[in-house]
């Protein structure tokens, strides 16, 4: 287990959180051209997380390391893998709201909080899944 | 003229915030890969303090992004005691499973 990638990873989830609480203020000062930036790049930083996933199971695969090798890699690629499929859906939801927020839909502010949230929870399981499998001896 | 230093300070704290919030999460995530990896190398007196250690630097950063991100501070104090309560007992939870199989 590599911390290094897991430390990336938290750090690269932080800042999308703090990007979309930039958007939400935005969205709450009534200026969707900002907060269309700042989901932007939370929804880059999402995609970001996923690639250094991605590449993460590629290494581990490659080495021969896989869900069956033992319960700590089954724990590892299934709670991992249960997080990226949120994230997967966290980023299409913000996605869609990049799209939205030109738009007369922007009078519907409990779309968008919604939004946040369900990223600030993707963050949250992140920021308790990484010390538990990157961490710990 | 008032009204726009308020509005300014307002905006700043609007900005700054958020950020300096960060900043403590950045800073406890830093801290925490640390203590994860040398403290236990350099001092090993104990594999269940480290353990300890990250599990509340982690529920830590959980409360601070729980209540300032997602906006817990600024709900009714039933809403508020609520997430508070379940952060604690998620916390203890996964301490004393981890005390028990440990032991």
């Amino acid at each position: 287990m590599n911390p290094i990638i897991g430390v990336v990873n938290t750090l690269i989830l932080l800042t999308s959180s703090l990007f979309v609480v930039y958007a939400i203020n935005a969205i709450r000062m009534q200026r969707p051209k900002i907060a269309k930036r700042f989901f932007l790049l939370a929804f880059l930083c999402g995609i970001g997380f996923s690639i250094i996933k991605i590449t993460e199971y590629s290494e581990k695969i490659g080495e021969g390391i896989y869900p069956i090798t033992n319960d700590f890699f089954m724990f590892y690629f299934i709670l991992t893998g249960l997080h990226l499929m949120h994230v997967l859906i966290g980023i299409c939801f913000l996605g869609f709201l990049v799209k939205i927020c030109n738009s007369p839909l922007n009078k519907n502010i409990k779309l968008y909080e919604s939004g946040g949230i369900f990223w600030h929870m993707v963050d949250l399981l992140w920021i308790v899944l990484f010390p538990l499998l990157y961490l710990m001896k | 003229m008032f009204r726009m230093l308020y509005r300014y300070i307002n905006f700043q704290s609007e900005l700054l915030f958020p950020m300096a919030v960060w900043v403590i999460l950045f800073a406890a995530t830093c801290f925490s890969s640390w203590f994860g990896d040398a403290y236990v190398e350099a001092i090993t007196i104990n594999s269940q303090i480290t353990t300890y250690g990250l599990i509340f630097i982690a529920f830590f950063k959980v409360r601070l992004v729980i209540i300032h991100f997602m906006e817990l501070r600024a709900m009714p104090i039933v809403i508020r005691v609520v997430g508070e309560l379940w952060v604690v007992g998620v916390c203890s939870g996964i301490l004393l499973i981890y005390t028990f199989v440990h032991n």
